[in-house]
């Protein structure tokens, strides 16, 4: 039996319970509901650039094979034997036609189709074969790339389930000059002592920079003088046209680009081989055009969350992997831009490096500071009412979408009022 | 304080194409190495690992970038055999960066350096050769890093080693140090220095 919550006393509108973060008793849930129970991202296509291509992912804690098949159509497997359990695919990702369970020897289309089983005079004529593949994601939509699935047969369509923070993501993946983005560049893992829920309190959060990433500006202001790297955020960022928005489902962003001036590029802190790279560039291509080129070295300068796992941060792909209520796993993907040229490309894996050396560093030790703090039961409430006293600074548009100033918590209140609603709903999920 | 904080930053004109071809090819040529025959060659880069090690757990980080070339590397790979120019890495930092990251890790803002990180390591498998021009040498080690302050879990690091190390005047610096985390593929906790 589930526990009875009463969410009206753990989500309130200016304030959450500790309890949501702290007890262990939620987690089982938020993995069935919250990833299974929205769209959550799996990967990206390019990802299986080919037939036979796959990546293994997690749903939640559910264990994935998301995979390529000749026709070219994608399926998200669960890496799970429909006999006695056992992930059949143990590598990360790879090319593959068939998975082989290597406990029994039963064997899989990567279609998810049972194709064998050994000694089948063993089950006579009760097998059942055809129940008997992979269970597959029912619901597998991808947008421009970014494959999502859903386990909830009364999910909108992805894309209205994205809304309006499909525009933003727009922005990030036209920057390549094919309007397409490649994710075949690894990926840097950081891992905290905390629940998954603190990184989405700080996703959109313009309040946190000039205090949690103080290290970095300091060293920044020391190194380059202050018009570099997030130093837009040292003085007061709601003097700054930098925005924040909540959009529905519980998508949040954080824009910084209209705060960064006229070029992304100028405000890139230093990096390995920047100028080298840039003057090469000139000299190839003059200088108008190098230049051109190199504003597609940074991301674009937007902090844009897709509820529950998939937050778009600098140049990469960030995706939020729980692994247990008290440990979380950010895996940030470096992406490249289609059509860019190497350079351009080469450099974005160095900036990309940047921030999680520099300042996610410092986000993740705030997790683990407020996950010990947290620890204190009597003490109740994380605040989140930052902005409630001064609506007229709310811009709601026709959309129903809020825009609020940099600095305000709505982005937080906006995932929490979106992870409540989904906590509290009775869910019939399905597997095919 | 550091007397870095008052260097002004070089431009980074150093990580030319060549100089990531020549990286790939050091990296690929790593398999093709037998034992090490020389003593006191071996010796010799021990004591140099050693020191290092030292400098690193004292925390005594300007004086172990004076061990490395002007033009270095400190490359923290996350996937072990790719090519950083076109797969991100943990770390990939040139002299500059190097230097801001030390600059950072001394503002008093770091705080997950607060209070008091502490570091020991312990290299072992120490195996150098030098080339045959005598300028160059590669040194591949194992180190166990841990990492602790009061009150936190301790956290360990297993590593692979590879140096490349060059004869720059009588001294033998360090051009290249790559760090082959055993769990480079899974989240890391945040390594001060490697």
């Amino acid at each position: 039996m589930k526990p009875t919550r009463d969410w009206d006393h753990l989500v309130q509108h200016d304030r959450v319970h500790r309890s949501i973060y702290t007890d262990p008793a939620y987690f089982p849930e938020e993995m069935e509901k919250i990833f299974g129970g929205l769209w959550t991202f799996l990967c990206h296509d390019s990802e299986l650039p080919e037939a036979n291509s796959f990546k293994r992912v997690r749903m939640g804690l559910r264990p994935l094979i998301v995979t390529r098949d000749k026709a070219g159509g994608f399926h998200a497997l669960f890496n799970r034997c429909a006999h006695r359990a056992a992930t059949v695919c143990q590598e990360a990702s790879g090319k593959a036609s068939r998975f082989v369970c290597a406990y029994h020897g039963w064997t899989y289309r990567n279609t998810g189709e049972l194709v064998a089983v050994p000694f089948p005079q063993g089950y006579g004529e009760c097998l059942g074969k055809s129940e008997l593949g992979l269970k597959k994601v029912p619901r597998v939509e991808s947008y421009r790339g970014f494959i999502f699935g859903t386990l909830n047969p009364d999910m909108p369509p992805l894309e209205d389930y994205l809304g309006e923070a499909k525009e933003y993501l727009d922005i990030f993946i036209d920057r390549a000059p094919e309007k397409e983005l490649i994710v075949r560049s690894g990926a840097y893992r950081g891992t905290y002592h905390g629940n998954w829920k603190l990184t989405w309190d700080n996703a959109a959060d313009g309040y946190h920079p000039a205090f949690g990433h103080q290290s970095l500006f300091e060293m920044t202001r020391i190194r380059n003088g202050r018009d570099k790297g997030g130093t837009h955020f040292s003085s007061n960022p709601d003097d700054s046209p930098m925005y924040c928005k909540a959009f529905a489902f519980g998508h949040g962003l954080l824009h910084q680009r209209p705060g960064m001036g006229d070029s992304l590029w100028a405000r890139v802190r230093p990096t390995p081989g920047g100028e080298y790279t840039a003057e090469a560039l000139v000299e190839k291509y003059g200088e108008k055009a190098a230049f051109e080129a190199l504003e597609g070295v940074p991301g674009a300068g937007m902090n844009l969350n897709i509820f529950p796992n998939l937050l778009i941060i600098g140049n990469q792909i960030q995706v939020v992997e729980p692994l247990a209520h008290d440990m979380t796993q950010l895996t940030w993907y470096a992406t490249m831009l289609k059509g860019a040229k190497d350079e351009v490309n080469q450099l974005r894996m160095r900036v990309g490096e940047d921030f999680p050396n520099f300042g996610e560093v410092d986000d993740m030790e705030s997790f683990e500071r407020c996950w010990e703090g947290l620890q204190a039961p009597e003490i109740e409430w994380i605040m989140m009412h930052r902005g409630l006293h001064q609506p007229m600074e709310d811009v709601r548009e026709a959309s129903g979408t809020l825009k609020v100033p940099p600095t305000d918590e709505a982005p937080m209140r906006n995932y929490l009022s979106a992870y409540r609603s989904i906590m509290e709903s009775e869910l019939d999920l399905v597997v095919a | 304080m550091l007397s870095l904080r008052k260097k002004r930053p070089e431009p980074s004109r150093y990580l030319t194409e060549a100089y990531y071809d020549a990286l790939m090819a050091w990296q690929t040529a790593a398999q093709s190495y037998g034992p090490s025959e020389d003593a006191a060659v071996r010796t010799e880069c021990e004591a140099l690992l050693l020191y290092e090690a030292r400098l690193l757990d004292t925390r005594q980080f300007e004086a172990w970038l004076n061990l490395l070339t002007e033009d270095c590397v400190y490359w923290v790979p996350a996937d072990i055999d790719a090519d950083p120019r076109t797969v991100v890495t943990v770390s990939f930092d040139d002299r500059r960066r190097l230097e801001d990251r030390i600059i950072r890790l001394e503002t008093g803002f770091a705080h997950n350096q607060l209070p008091d990180r502490r570091m020991r390591r312990m290299i072992t498998n120490v195996e150098a050769w030098e080339a045959e021009d005598g300028h160059t040498r590669r040194v591949m080690a194992n180190e166990h890093v841990f990492e602790h302050r009061t009150g936190k879990p301790r956290i360990e690091y297993v590593a692979g080693l590879d140096y490349w190390l060059e004869k720059v005047g009588p001294r033998w610096l360090i051009k290249v140090k790559q760090v082959k985390l055993l769990n480079s593929l899974d989240g890391l906790d945040t390594p001060t220095l490697l």
